[in-house]
C-alpha cells in the first residue's frame, strides 16, 4: 500500500499536532548536523561548524531543562502513525478466524 | 574528496608485570590490585590466565574518550585558552576520534553509552565547569598536572627476588637487596587546587544516581588511597585526598554532575602500604604454589562478577564455559599495569 504524498501534506497541513510529532527535535538536528559533518574532511570543519554542534546540543538541554521529554535515537526517526491518522480504513478482521470464547 | 590518511605505527611493547619465567607480578596498578582484593581467582582468570572479552568493551571506549576530551580541555584552560576556544578543540578531536565508533543501542551499556551521549555529556561537562572553582595544579617544571602516569618503587620486593650481599656483614636485614623491587603504577586524570589545599581529581561515569551511597564506596577504597598516596609522590606536596568527579549520564532528563571528596590522613596512607606487604605475600604465595582460591562472598559485589557464570560451575566444566564466553587473549591484549596509556 502506497501513501499518496499529497495527500500526506495535506493531512499534515490541517493536523498541527500530528505535525509537530514529526519535526525534528534539538537532538534530531544535532545529530543530522554530525552526520554531514561526518561525510566532510575533517580538515575541512570550521570552528562555525564545531560552535553549532555545541549550540545544538545546549538547546537540547534547554529543552530537556524545561521538561521536554526526549525521543531517543532508537525512536527518533520513527513516528508512530496510524492508518486511521492518514486518512485510511483500517481493515476489518476476516470472519470466523481466530480462537472464540466459549 | 580529499582524505587525510593517518598511519598507525606499531605501539611499543609493554614490559611485562611479571618476573621473568614466573607469576610473580611485580608492576601493580588499582586495577590488578583490586581484583586481587576481591578475588583471587578472578585476579588469576584476568591477570594470569588472560581470560576476557575480545569486544571492544563499550564501558571502557566511552570512559575512554571522556577523560581524554576532558584532559584536552583542561590542559588548554591552564595555557591560556578561552573556555570556547578550549571546548571548541576538544569537542572537534571527540568527534574525529569517534567517527564510526557504532556502539550497539539495543543493549542497555549502548543505550546509555555511544557517541551521542558522549558528545551530549561532554558538552554538559565543560559548561557545568566554565568556571571552576578547582583549579589545576602547576607543576615546578610549568606544566599542568593533568593525565599524570605514575610509577613508583617501594622499598621491597619479591621474596623471589631477594638476594643476599654478601660484602655486607651488618645485621640480616642490610644484607638483603631486592634485584626487582615491587612497582605502583597507574594514571591520575587531574592535581586540582581545591580551598587552598591539593586534591586528586578523578573522573567517572555513572548511569546510576551519584548520591551519598555512591560516594560511600570511596572510604575506604584502594583506588583512592593508591591515588592520594600516587599524588604525594608525584607532586612531592602533602594531597588531602581526592575529589571523585562524577558524570551521571541520562536519557530523558539533563545530565548531572556531583562531586564528592574523600580524604586521605598520613596515617591512612602508612597503614595502606603496610598492608599492601600482606596482599603481596599472598600474592607471590599463590603464584609460587600455582593455587589461587575463589572468595565466594564477593561474586555479586559491583553488579556481579563477570566470572560469576564460570564459577558457579563444577571445576571440570569450567574451562568450556571460559572458552565458550571468553577469549584468551594476548599478551600485548592483556591488563598490563605497565603499558602506557
Amino acid at each position: 500500500m502506497s501513501i499518496d504524498k499529497e495527500k500526506y501534506a495535506e493531512i499534515m497541513r490541517k493536523n498541527p499536532a500530528m505535525q509537530a510529532k514529526v519535526e525534528q527535535s534539538d537532538l534530531d538536528l544535532l545529530m543530522n548536523y554530525i552526520i554531514d559533518l561526518d561525510a566532510k574532511d575533517p580538515a575541512d570543519w570550521t570552528p562555525k561548524d564545531i560552535d553549532i554542534v555545541i549550540e545544538h546540543q545546549r538547546r537540547a538541554r534547554a529543552s530537556r531543562e524545561a521538561g521536554v521529554k526526549v525521543k531517543r535515537p532508537k525512536a527518533e526517526g520513527v513516528v508512530k502513525l496510524t492508518l486511521a491518522d492518514l486518512g485510511f480504513k483500517a481493515p476489518k478482521p476476516a470472519p470466523g478466524k481466530g480462537l472464540r470464547r466459549l | 574528496m580529499k582524505r587525510n590518511v593517518a598511519v598507525k605505527l606499531p605501539e611499543p611493547q609493554a614490559q611485562s608485570p611479571f618476573l621473568p619465567g614466573t607469576k610473580i607480578q611485580f608492576a601493580w596498578d588499582s586495577t590488578s590490585l583490586g581484583y586481587l582484593k576481591t578475588c583471587p581467582r578472578l585476579y588469576q582468570y584476568t591477570m594470569i590466565d588472560g581470560w576476557g572479552f575480545k569486544d571492544e568493551s563499550v564501558h571502557l571506549r566511552f570512559g575512554s574518550e571522556y577523560h581524554t576530551a576532558i584532559e584536552q580541555y583542561d590542559k588548554a584552560k591552564a595555557a591560556g585558552a578561552t573556555h570556547k576556544a578550549a571546548m571548541r578543540d576538544a569537542i572537534k578531536d571527540l568527534l574525529i576520534r569517534t567517527q564510526g565508533w557504532d556502539s550497539d543501542t539495543s543493549t542497555k551499556a549502548g543505550k546509555y553509552k555511544n557517541r551521542q551521549t558522549l558528545l551530549e555529556l561532554t558538552i554538559d561537562y565543560f559548561d557545568k565547569f566554565s568556571d571552576d572553582s578547582a583549579t589545576t595544579y602547576i607543576k615546578e617544571d610549568g606544566t599542568a598536572a593533568v593525565e599524570l602516569s605514575f610509577r613508583f618503587e617501594l622499598p621491597w620486593g619479591p621474596k623471589a627476588s631477594e638476594k643476599y650481599d654478601q660484602q655486607y656483614a651488618g645485621s640480616p636485614k642490610e644484607n638483603v637487596h631486592f634485584e626487582q623491587p615491587y612497582l605502583l603504577c597507574g594514571h591520575l586524570d587531574r592535581v586540582v587546587n581545591f580551598n587552598d589545599s591539593l586534591f586528586v581529581m578523578d573522573h567517572k561515569t555513572t548511569t546510576t544516581t551519584p548520591g551519598e551511597y555512591f560516594f560511600d564506596q570511596f572510604a575506604p577504597n584502594n583506588q583512592m588511597t593508591l591515588y592520594s598516596l600516587a599524588g604525594k609522590v608525584v607532586i612531592n606536596s602533602p594531597i588531602n585526598g581526592v575529589i571523585i568527579d562524577a558524570a551521571q549520564i541520562k536519557l530523558q532528563q539533563p545530565n548531572e554532575f556531583k562531586r564528592g571528596m574523600t580524604y586521605r590522613t598520613p596515617g591512612m596512607l602508612d597503614e595502606w602500604v603496610h598492608d599492601l606487604e600482606y596482599w603481596f605475600q599472598q600474592a607471590e604465595h599463590y603464584a609460587t604454589v600455582g593455587y589461587w582460591p575463589m572468595n565466594d562472598t564477593a561474586c555479586d559485589k559491583f553488579g556481579g562478577c563477570r566470572f560469576r557464570e564460570v564459577c558457579s560451575k563444577d571445576p571440570n566444566v569450567r574451562n568450556v564455559y571460559l572458552k565458550s564466553t571468553f577469549s584468551h587473549l594476548n599478551e600485548d591484549e592483556r591488563w598490563n599495569p605497565l603499558k602506557p596509556r
